[in-house]
């Protein structure tokens, strides 16, 4: 069964590569441009992963992180946030309660570490 | 010039003098003419007697014959004549019996005056005593004195005595010859006193009266503006106590005149430097405010003062207190008067206090102003003087370069991160056509690719460098000293170059000094340091060896990179470290940040960075790090 990442970026372009990018990768991947829309999808799929962008306008990264941590049917759900603001992410992620990020523009290869070390993770505390 | 009021010649010292002198002169006078007087009283006495006793040596014979003989007649011329005689004024003669047998003139009888009963005799002593022939009794002052001899007569070897003589005299006698020299002696004791009263009296003004009153008529006329005008000349010569006088008098002025001029002097003096405090303080361009502690009202100001308060005058500006002059809250929120007393206290305590202060003037405009603030004291009263520097232009630039700086800071921060977002897709969207992830690719189309992929990596090194130098710059950067092996991160950065550029593996030579100490520093910073060492090396070396060596000094690790590339100009060499500045000998385009950005961070880490580079045989660059 295809694993399921959510990505949500405002930046449509980056979007679409990055869905393009998941998908040769075979993942199910599917794309929001806002937090709202990310949230409904989120609900509507329950992704296996979520890439979040933390700057959005109106509703951004740290609050869909907030609104997801809160609900107890989402909050095991593991997040990679992405940014290009490369001085505050660390203390984002740290506050958030997010153990991975990257920064734009990241290494394709990266990205694909940190999900395949993400999903390796998850299959770990099943076994055990 | 004659004094005011000048003394009557009663009243004179010389007066007085005399009336002293006169007093004691007379008293001497009078009781010499008394003793003269008594003198001569007895003399002229002792003389009538003398001639009492030659009257009766002349006429002791014929009256004893006259008696003898009964002969009335010549008895009677006898008396005649002896009455005559000035010395005589009366003669009694007595017959052996007592009786009175002949008188004349004035005599006495028992001590009684009879009084003049002219020339009576009797010679046989018969019928009446002549003594009774006049009972009148007559007194006078004169003092009677009488000479008495016995009359004998000698016949036959056989002395009878006959009678006694008595002859009198008086006082008056005495006074007669007296008077003349009496009168002689007191007429001369009155010439003398007067001529001697009136050359004294005529002296003593030439002498005494008219120096003194010239001196008095000097010592009336002084004072501290006539000092020059006035002398005193006493007109006595030799040396005196009006001399005396005169000298110290004329001295006193010389000494009142030298401290007048004296003070004089000083005052000027006084009053010059006072002008000249007076002239600095107002056209000094620093205003300064001078107030009294105690009420805390300004006392005093200078034009630039009263200018920079934009006052129309120093009246307007005294009087006043700091308060007026001052905006309601200073920059930090905390009200004036508050602030103000705080500082005034501390100035107060003898620390001078430099401070930045809100201004307010009166139409409402706001002005800053450095304030230097002292206390001083001026005869017990403290003072505490304000300096005041305009600053608001140097505030509002200062201000402005704030703005400015956070502006640049802002507008990196936001320009690196927008332009990243646009990076990230374009870096994801080549990436999937090059890795042929839409479909197979010809070679010509990968070669683009790669060549995007490589210009695209570059921009993201710009951007961070950008960041990272803009992080530096305003002080944001922040260190994670620890201890490390230098040898260690030199093996970590020359691993990831390879991974980077594995076509110039060969031309990389480690030499590195085993068995380095540890030295503090932060780990990531050194390995950006020396990745941009490296790839700046590789960059502007076409071929050759890079040669990274470390070697161990006294105090410090030393490293040194260095590459066989075309060197750097002399003149560039200086300037090398400095953000922006790519040598002429640039080949690849950089941010010319990367060696600012290294200077930086070696220099966070107390160590020393240099090159050392000749034109055409290569440059090595140095920095070193303190163990």
């Amino acid at each position: 069964m295809k694993r399921k990442i959510l990505i949500i970026d405002d930046e449509p372009f980056l979007l679409k590569v990055l869905l393009v990018r998941l998908k040769h990768w075979g993942y199910d991947a599917l794309g929001a441009e806002n937090g709202p829309d990310g949230l409904v999808l989120i609900r509507q799929n329950m992704p296996d992963l979520i890439i979040l962008d933390k700057e959005m306008p109106g509703m951004n990264g740290e609050d869909v992180v907030r609104l997801i941590r809160r609900d107890p049917a989402l909050k095991q759900i593991p997040i990679i946030m992405i940014s290009a603001d490369v001085e505050n992410i660390e203390a984002c992620t740290k506050s958030c309660g997010i153990e991975h990020y990257l920064t734009k523009p990241c290494e394709p290869e990266d990205l694909l570490e940190m999900i395949q070390m993400q999903f390796l993770r998850e299959k770990n505390t099943e076994i055990s | 010039m004659k004094p005011e009021n000048p003394i009557g010649i009663r009243r004179s010292i010389a007066t007085k003098l005399l009336k002293i002198v006169f007093s004691f002169y007379l008293l001497v006078a009078v009781s010499l003419t008394i003793g003269q007087m008594v003198m001569e009283y007895r003399y002229q006495k002792s003389s009538v007697e003398h001639d009492l006793k030659a009257i009766q040596q002349t006429y002791e014979k014929g009256l004893a014959i006259d008696l003898w003989q009964l002969d009335d007649e010549s008895l009677s011329s006898i008396i005649e004549g002896m009455l005559k005689l000035p010395v005589v004024i009366g003669v009694s003669v007595r017959n052996a019996r007592g009786v009175d047998v002949a008188i004349g003139g004035i005599i006495h009888h028992h001590g009684v005056r009879v009084g003049n009963v002219g020339q009576h005799i009797n010679l046989l002593g018969l019928g009446k005593e002549v003594t009774t022939l006049y009972d009148e009794h007559h007194s006078d002052n004169n003092y009677v004195f009488t000479h008495e001899f016995p009359l004998s007569y000698v016949h036959g070897g056989k002395t009878d005595q006959l009678g006694r003589v008595t002859l009198y005299s008086n006082s008056s006698v005495v006074f007669q010859r007296v008077k003349l020299g009496f009168l002689l002696i007191v007429l001369n004791a009155i010439l003398k006193t007067v001529a001697l009263w009136f050359i004294f009296l005529y002296f003593s003004k030439k002498l005494l009266r008219k120096p003194l009153l010239s001196l008095a008529s000097a010592v009336e006329n002084l004072s501290l503006d006539n000092l020059d005008s006035v002398r005193v000349d006493v007109g006595t010569s030799g040396r005196n106590e009006l001399k005396v006088i005169e000298d110290s008098f004329n001295s006193m002025i010389g000494n009142l005149r030298n401290s007048v001029m004296e003070r004089e002097r000083a005052t000027k003096a006084l009053r010059e430097s006072e002008m000249l405090r007076k002239r600095v303080f107002d056209s000094s361009r620093i205003p300064i405010v001078v107030m009294d502690a105690a009420t805390c009202q300004y006392v005093d100001c200078n034009a630039a003062a009263v200018q920079v308060y934009r006052y129309a005058s120093r009246e307007d500006v005294v009087g006043k207190t700091p308060l007026a002059f001052s905006a309601p809250v200073q920059y930090d929120g905390t009200s004036s008067d508050i602030k103000a007393l705080h500082y005034i206290t501390e100035a107060l305590e003898g620390r001078p206090v430099v401070f930045e202060w809100l201004h307010k003037r009166p139409d409402g405009e706001l002005w800053d102003a450095e304030v230097h603030l002292l206390s001083f004291s001026v005869e017990g009263t403290t003072m505490l003087q304000f300096s005041l520097l305009d600053i608001t232009d140097r505030k509002r630039a200062e201000e402005a370069t704030t703005l400015l700086a956070n502006a640049k800071n802002k507008f990196i921060s936001v320009v690196s991160h927008e332009l990243r977002s646009p990076l990230a897709t374009i870096k994801e969207a080549t990436s999937l056509v090059r890795e042929e992830v839409l479909g197979p690719l010809n070679d010509e189309q990968k070669e683009m690719l790669e060549i995007a992929k490589s210009n695209i990596n570059r921009l993201g090194r710009l951007v961070n460098n950008v960041l990272l130098y803009q992080k530096i710059d305003a002080g944001k950067m922040q260190y994670d000293f620890l201890e490390n092996n230098i040898n260690e991160i030199i093996q970590e950065a020359y691993r990831n170059t390879v991974l980077a550029t594995p076509e110039r593996k060969e031309d990389l030579v480690i030499n590195l000094t085993p068995k380095l100490p540890q030295t503090r520093c932060d780990k990531d910073k050194i390995i950006q340091v020396l990745l941009n060492l490296i790839s700046n090396g590789i960059k502007y070396s076409d071929h050759g060896p890079i040669v990274i060596e470390t070697r161990l000094n006294a105090h410090e690790i030393e490293f040194s990179l260095r590459d066989a590339g075309q060197g750097i100009y002399p003149e560039e060499i200086e300037n090398i470290f400095i953000p922006f500045s790519h040598g002429r000998g640039r080949k690849t385009g950089g941010t010319g940040l990367g060696l600012a950005i290294c200077k930086e961070i070696i220099l966070a880490h107390s160590g020393r960075i240099w090159v050392e580079s000749e034109r055409g045989k290569g440059s090595t660059f140095y920095f070193t790090l303190p163990i």
